[in-house]
This record gives structure tokens, C-alpha cells and sequence, in this order.
């Protein structure tokens, strides 16, 4: 529709009796200048569009409100701010608010009342009833005198009460933007978690007194601002028991009970003002950064939230399904990094935004804290929002995590060694920046799986270095990197040691942070003395991610900021792994080493899994042949379901089924053919248990087995593994022949049912002491 | 050249284009369309994070006609919120948000 430039928009105005025309508060690129920012709007349903509010390519809008009653009258907020990669300035003098009284022809700036200088981030919102009232909630970067309260602390604590940064404040109009007055008087201090990131404001449209404020807490008001409720957290105002972090937030105009909020816990309702709420919690929802696995079996998965801890959670239930209920929390923060010990699932260890570290004993449950520190004296550790850990592929105790040196623990986190210099660019001005930003820090490592002591390393800042003593001396390969097309201050979100040749490695780089969305991802068979790009055929899209087979050395899975993609020659040619799965950020994946599946972590819509198999023989030889049969992969056979209705619980609890309980069987046809495709299951001796029919269909088609034969003359219907489904009973685990038929064509292979896998009934209390 | 130089490159050639042939074949084959038979299971868990960034709640909800023009559909007024259709009516449904 068109502001493709524009990438970010804050909000929409549109004119209520013509749907055509409608008002942008376009923010603009996040970390460089461009022009397409402001207020744009249409006349025309969106197939043009004008910049009727601009200031310059620096200057984004972050709000506009338009008077009901007259719709040429609108309000805009301009937002003037930087964001780096490493810094943020969360304000500058061309903040402010316009107002227009023409549609947008001319603006002015409203000045009477309301601070300038360092202003960042602006709320509005008009009260309709009467449009000359307008609140604003503004970020005053400026500094202020110290309040009597503020000057008491100081004092009590034995410091000199200093100048403070103005904070948050609210200003209010009685005459349609001529002059304001400041609402929250002695509440400076307040309402100051990240106003950048929150300060939405909102009135109630039946009471131009009560007002929300969006923030760590939802801060409210019912006296025009004289006293406030919220400003603390937990919080003492509305929604008391819902999750923090309050980013978006409507009142119903009809209904002043009748509150609808948007936090970092998702979406909310309540129905008498904020003092009950309900939660949605079945928006498929969920902010992955880096996701794990063990080998259980069925196994689990294990996943970093923004905002919602680490989860753990299996890949089939016992119910035949899973829920939210099998989903259990294991390390707290925004999580981040989970990574399980592959041969004793009792070791878990995860990490936090910025360094925090655990290990949990799933045995016991408990957790042990095992930050890698440093001596005083020596420069604090920098750590990244998501640091990276990981487990030796040849020793699961010795454990690699990353500040900007290198740590590795030989004891599981007890005791940590420093096995590097400062790997990062370590450019003192790119150090400390404000906005919550740890910068020249490691994102990522990998541990060569077939020699140990090889080992990667990458930065934010573009360094990727290689050791291949264990860390006694480093090399340094950016600038080769940088030679081939990837340039050197790009964030490093991948380094990928190949598990097929030691001296083979993948390096993936994001220009996101300068809004440079070229695929970024690159190879070396030599540890790193040249390299090659393998992201030609990618469309332009940052790469967060990178995986290959551990069958097939050509087959290569990237995590895009846009979906998966996936090649089978080594990256000459990529396609879309899409299936069902939407089209989002992807910040993970992890190929299950025992069952073949792609776990992939997206950053919005949770996981996803599927299975691989049939991939790992993919090629151009392959596609060439006119029928081919893929291995089939083993199957367990599990015995699943709950007893009782105890799953009725309506539509909107969500459920997602298993796997299938069945021998999975691919083929692949170069073309459509037009005779019968079967599908016969021997036993070892050419029995035949079961028929099935095929796709005829060009391309790779599937049939399921449900391990079932037709039952013995005699024996009765029945449910269950023991009894008779629609396809008979289930049979026995073993080896059984998969037999394709088109035409005079005959291809077999094997199919193994490795055991039959029932669910202990739990929970299993321990004794720790 | 003489004619056993002009047969081998000839054959040369041909098993050149035939490679090449085969080459560009199999690369037509693989396609977005070749993995349309997989399927995802979304295991969640669903936990929104710095997510909801809007509710748009207009006072008519609107809906496209056949030619493509936007028109209101019912004079009640009706909640969004991002990624989701009206929470109060799903809700009341009891159908999951997809």
C-alpha cells in the first residue's frame, strides 16, 4: 500500500465518515537517515500518498490524533532521536507537536507551555467530547532542579542533591494547543522506565480527567493529574495482577469499564476499569532468541523468551498433544541461551539478558549461579543482550561462554578460565552507550565437533576469530571475510563450525543495525584463510542463523529476518522452507541429531518443528530420477492419550497435536504420472500387512503408516495399541519392508519400529536433602 | 583440425550441453513447490512479548466490497487488536486466535 521506505509506523488517523483518507506517523529507518518520514496521508485509499509533515531525514513521527467532529484538525507528534548500533539518544530539539487545522496542508509547532531542548518521545491524545482539551505525556531529557523529596534522599544518604534529568512529564490543553500547563506536578520522577519504548497516553472519553499512561506500569489518573495511581511496580493502579510493561491500550468510548490493554504479556481485557482483568493466552505469540535440545524421548525443547524466561517444553505429549500446561519454566530474565547436556539431560545450563548465568539440575531442581567473573581491578566484563553458550560436542562438561574474552569452565560452570584476549573490535567509544546497549561483546562461538580445541568466535562489532590450539593463539579472519562481501563492522549472528571437516566453517553477518538487509553469509574450508560467499542466492535479507545437515554436508538451513530458506548443493541455490509456517523472523535453529527434526525459533510466533529426513538424501541426482524412495525414518511407537474429557476445554485453548503416530513414507516423482501409485508394508518375509495409496503428484509426496495391520480372523474390534483401529492392530516393533509400486516400477526399503513408548505418570518429587 | 580433434571436442561439446542440460533440469525442479507437502507443527509455548504495539478500533469496522473499496459492515463497534480479530467476540466463541 505503498511507504515501503518508510519501514516503521507508529500510528494510524483515519478520517471517520471517509475511509479513504488516512493519516501516517511514519517513524522512518530505525538506525540511518531517510526522508520517507513524518505524516503522510492519503486521499485515495492509500494508491498515493503526500508528506504533508516533514522537519527533515532525521525526524520521525511517532503519534498523530485527529478531532472526530472535525477531521481537518489533527495533532502529530515528532520524534528526534538516534539510535546506533551501540548508543542511543532518546532526545533532540526538533521533538515536538504540530497541529494542523487544514487536513494537513500547513502545521504548527505548539509551543506556549510545553518544554524544548532534549525531548524525546511524545503521547497524545485529544478528548473528543471537547477537542481543545489535549494531553501529552513528553520525555524531557532536560535537567531540572532536584525536588524537596529528592533533595531529603540525598541528604539522608549523605550525598549532594544534584541536578536530575527532567523525566516524564504531562502536559494538558484547555485551548486547542495555545497554551499548556504541566499535569503531574511533584510525579517528575515517576514514569521513567524507558519512556522510548512505552509512552502511549490515552484519555477516557467520558471523563477528559482520567487519563492512562503506558510504562513499566499502566499510571493513571481520575483527577486531571494531581494524584496518580500505577507509577510503581508491581503496581498499585489498574490491572494489579496482569503482566508489566504496558505498550499499547484502548478505552472503550462507550464504556469507560471497559479497558483493553496490550502489555509485554500480551493482550488484556477488563470490564470494570482495570480492577479484574482476563488474559488472552492463546495468541499464538512467543519472542525466541536462541533455542536447545536434549536427547529424552520423546525430547524436549528448551527456548529463550524476550520478556518471558526460559521455557522447556517436549516435542510430543503424553496426551497425544501439547499445551501450554507441558510448557514449564527452567531460568528466569529475558531468556536467552538454554543448552543441555546431550548425555545426562540433568544439566541445563541458560543465561539471562547480559550475563547472568545458571546452571539447573533437572534432577533436584535447583538452580546454581555460575556468572563467569572477574578479579577486581582488572575491566569489567562486557557481555552481550543475548550471550552466547555451548557445550563441548566432545565433553559436555566443559562448558564456553562469552564476555568479550572467551570463558571455558572444565567443571560445569564451577570454575571459569579466561582462554582469550579481547576478541571484539574493544573500541572505547562504542563502550557504555546509553539505551540499554552492551556493544563490543561476543555474540556467538562454535566448537569444531570433530577437533577439539578448534573454536570460532564473533562480535557485534564484526570480528570473527578462529583458534585451533583451544585458545593459546587467536587469528583474526574479518578482514577476509570483509574481501568477499562481508563488511567488517557487520554483527557476527553466526559462526558454525562444520560438522563434516574440520577446517570447514560458516559465518553469517547482519547489516540490520545499519538497516542493511543484504544477505550476509559466508564459508571456509581452510579455517578461515579464504572464503566464499554462499549467500548469492538468498533474497536480501540479514541472516540471524545458519545450520548444515550432519548427513549431507549440502544441506544448509539459514534463519532469515524473513523465514527459513534452505539449499541442497552447498548454497548455490536457496528456496523458501516455508510449509505453514508464517513469514517471520527466525533467531534459531537446531537439526534434532536423533529424530531428524528442524526446531525453528522464531522472534513472534514461538516454535515450529518439522522433520527432515527425506532432505538429507535430497540432491540434484535425486531430482533427476523419475521415482525415488526416500530412507524411512525410524519410528517409535508411542502410546498416547489422556483418560477422561478432561481436554474439553473449548476452541480457544490451544493444542497442537503430535507427530504423527506413523512410519513416515517420501517419494519423489519427477513428474506427474498417470498410473497407480501403491504403497505395500511387508514383513521381513514378504508378508503383506497393509496397501496404501499414493499421490500421483509431481514433486516429493508422503503416506503414512499408522503401524497398524488388519486384525486376525477371530479377534474383535478394538481401541488403543493393544486393539484394533480403523487399520487393524498395531503391530509389533521390528523391521518391516516399504514397498513403492508405480507402473512396472519396484522400489523397497526399510522401515524399523525401534520400540513401543509409553508415558510414566508424574510429577516425580525428589529429596535434595 | 583434423577429424579426431573435431570428434572429440564434438563429444566434448555434447556431454557439455548434456550436463548442463541435466543441470539446469534438476534446477528447475527445485522450487518452492517442492516442499509444499511439508508441514510445521507450532509447538508455542505462547508467551507475547514486546509484541502489541496498536489496537485500531474504529468506530465502524470496515470491510473491502467487490470493488475493492472499503465500506463499513455494522454500526456496533468491534475490538482489534494486532494479529488478531475482536478478542470480546473469539472470546465469547471460544475460538483460538491464529
Amino acid at each position: 500500500m505503498g511507504l515501503k521506505d518508510s519501514h516503521h509506523i507508529a500510528r494510524l488517523a483515519i478520517h471517520p465518515k471517509n475511509p479513504d483518507i488516512v493519516y501516517v506517523a511514519a517513524m522512518g529507518h530505525l538506525f540511518s537517515n531517510n526522508a520517507e518520514r513524518g505524516v503522510f496521508r492519503t486521499r485515495d485509499g492509500g494508491r498515493t500518498w503526500d508528506k504533508v509533515l516533514y522537519v527533515n531525514d532525521k525526524i520521525g513521527a511517532i503519534d498523530v490524533v485527529m478531532v472526530q467532529a472535525d477531521p481537518n484538525v489533527l495533532f502529530a507528534a515528532m520524534y528526534d532521536k538516534v539510535r546506533l548500533p551501540w548508543h542511543y539518544e532518546m532526545g533532540g530539539p526538533e521533538s515536538g507537536i504540530y497541529k494542523t487545522t487544514n487536513g494537513g496542508k500547513t502545521w504548527k509547532k505548539l509551543t506556549g507551555g510545553l518544554p524544548s531542548g532534549k525531548i524525546g518521545r511524545i503521547g497524545l491524545d485529544v478528548f473528543q467530547k471537547n477537542p481543545d482539551i489535549l494531553y501529552a505525556v513528553v520525555e524531557n531529557g532536560n535537567r531540572r532542579p532536584p525536588t524537596q523529596a529528592e533533595i531529603d534522599l540525598a541528604k539522608k544518604r549523605g550525598a549532594e542533591p544534584g541536578e536530575q534529568t527532567a523525566g516524564n512529564e504531562v502536559y494538558r490543553t484547555d485551548d486547542g494547543g495555545k497554551s499548556w500547563r504541566k499535569a503531574n506536578v511533584g510525579y517528575e520522577a515517576a514514569l521513567n522506565k524507558a519512556p522510548y519504548s512505552f509512552n502511549e497516553l490515552k484519555l477516557d472519553q467520558n471523563d477528559p480527567n482520567t487519563v492512562y499512561i503506558t510504562g513499566q506500569s499502566l499510571a493513571s489518573t481520575t483527577d486531571g493529574g494531581k494524584t496518580w495511581n500505577g507509577l510503581s511496580w508491581p503496581s498499585n493502579g489498574v490491572f494489579q495482577k496482569a503482566f508489566g510493561d504496558w505498550r499499547a491500550m484502548w478505552v472503550d468510548p462507550d464504556n469507560s469499564d471497559r479497558l483493553l490493554f496490550g502489555s509485554d504479556g500480551g493482550v488484556n481485557i477488563s470490564y470494570d476499569r482495570g480492577r479484574t482483568c482476563h488474559h488472552f493466552y492463546n495468541i499464538p505469540l512467543g519472542e525466541f532468541y536462541a533455542i536447545g535440545i536434549d536427547m529424552e524421548d520423546p525430547y524436549n525443547i528448551y527456548g529463550g523468551m524476550q520478556d518471558h524466561d526460559s521455557w522447556k517444553g517436549p516435542s510430543n505429549g503424553w496426551a497425544g498433544e501439547i499445551t501450554l500446561t507441558d510448557w514449564v519454566t527452567v531460568g528466569g530474565g529475558d531468556g536467552m541461551y538454554n543448552c543441555v547436556d546431550p548425555t545426562d539431560s540433568r544439566w541445563l545450563y541458560n543465561n539471562r539478558e547480559m550475563g547472568s548465568m545458571w546452571r539447573f539440575d533437572q534432577k533436584l531442581g535447583l538452580q546454581t549461579p555460575i556468572t563467569p567473573r572477574r578479579p577486581p581491578g582488572k575491566e569489567a566484563l562486557r557481555f552481550n543482550w543475548t550471550p552466547p553458550i555451548m557445550l563441548s560436542p566432545h565433553n559436555p562438561a566443559i562448558v564456553f561462554t562469552g564476555a568479550q574474552v572467551l570463558f571455558r569452565s572444565l567443571d560445569r560452570g564451577d570454575h571459569w578460565t579466561e582462554i582469550s584476549p579481547d576478541l571484539t573490535t574493544n573500541e572505547k567509544a562504542k563502550q557504555g552507550g546509553a539505551g540499554n546497549i552492551s556493544y563490543c561483546t561476543l555474540t556467538t562461538i562454535s566448537e569444531s565437533p570433530l577437533t577439539p580445541g578448534v573454536i570460532w568466535s564473533g562480535s557485534d562489532d564484526g570480528k570473527v576469530q578462529v583458534t585451533r590450539d583451544g585458545g593459546a593463539t587467536w587469528s583474526d579472519r574479518t578482514a577476509k571475510i570483509a574481501a568477499v562481501g562481508g563488511p567488517e563492522d557487520f554483527w557476527v549472528s553466526r559462526v558454525l563450525a562444520s560438522p563434516h571437516d574440520a577446517g570447514a566453517a560458516f559465518v553469517a553477518k547482519t547489516g540490520l543495525r545499519f538497516d542493511d538487509f543484504r544477505a550476509c553469509l559466508f564459508k571456509t574450508s581452510d579455517y578461515g584463510e579464504t572464503w566464499t560467499s554462499i549467500g548469492a542466492g538468498l533474497p536480501a535479507r540479514p541472516i540471524n542463523v545458519v545450520v548444515q545437515d550432519r548427513k549431507n554436508a549440502n544441506l544448509l538451513f539459514a534463519g532469515t529476518e524473513q523465514g527459513v530458506y534452505l539449499t541442497i548443493d552447498g548454497g548455490r541455490a536457496w528456496i523458501p522452507f516455508k510449509g505453514n509456517m508464517p513469514w517471520v523472523k527466525v533467531t534459531d535453529l537446531v537439526i534434532h541429531p536423533r529424530e531428524n527434526d528442524l526446531v525453528v525459533g522464531t522472534y513472534g510466533r514461538g516454535l515450529w518443528v518439522t522433520n527432515i529426513t527425506p532432505l538429507q538424501e535430497l540432491s540434484d541426482t535425486v531430482l533427476g530420477q523419475d521415482i525415488y524412495l526416500f530412507d524411512i525414518k525410524p519410528q517409535v511407537q508411542r502410546v498416547t492419550g489422556g483418560i477422561g474429557n478432561y481436554q474439553l476445554l473449548g476452541d480457544s485453548h490451544p493444542m497442537t497435536p503430535n507427530e504423527p503416530n506413523a512410519v513416515v513414507i517420501n517419494y519423489y516423482l519427477k513428474d506427474k504420472t498417470a498410473a497407480k501409485v501403491s504403497i505395500k508394508v511387508t514383513d521381513p518375509y514378504g508378508k503383506v500387512l497393509r496397501e496404501l495409496a499414493g499421490k500421483p503428484e509431481a514433486g516429493m509426496n508422503t503416506v503414512l503408516w499408522d503401524m497398524r495391520a488388519p486384525r486376525p480372523q477371530g479377534q474383535g474390534a478394538g481401541r488403543g495399541p493393544g486393539g484394533f483401529g480403523p487399520g487393524g492392530g498395531m503391530v509389533d516393533p521390528g523391521e518391516y519392508v516399504v514397498m513403492l509400486e508405480i507402473g512396472d516400477k519396484k522400489l523397497t526399503k526399510k522401515a524399523l519400529i525401534p520400540k513401543r513408548m509409553g508415558w510414566a505418570l508424574g510429577p516425580f518429587p525428589s529429596v535434595i536433602k | 583440425m583434423d577429424s579426431q580433434s573435431f570428434k572429440k571436442n564434438l563429444v566434448g561439446i555434447l556431454v557439455f550441453v548434456l550436463l548442463a542440460a541435466s543441470f539446469a533440469a534438476s534446477q528447475d525442479r527445485f522450487n518452492e513447490g517442492l516442499l509444499k507437502g511439508f508441514a510445521f507443527r507450532n509447538l508455542g509455548p505462547f508467551r507475547a512479548g514486546s509484541w502489541v504495539t496498536s489496537f485500531a478500533v474504529p468506530a465502524a469496522p470496515l470491510k473491502e466490497s467487490g470493488s475493492g473499496r472499503v465500506k463499513p459492515i455494522a454500526p456496533e463497534a468491534r475490538t482489534r487488536a494486532t494479529g488478531s480479530t475482536d478478542p470480546r467476540t473469539r472470546a465469547k466463541r471460544g475460538r483460538t486466535w491464529a
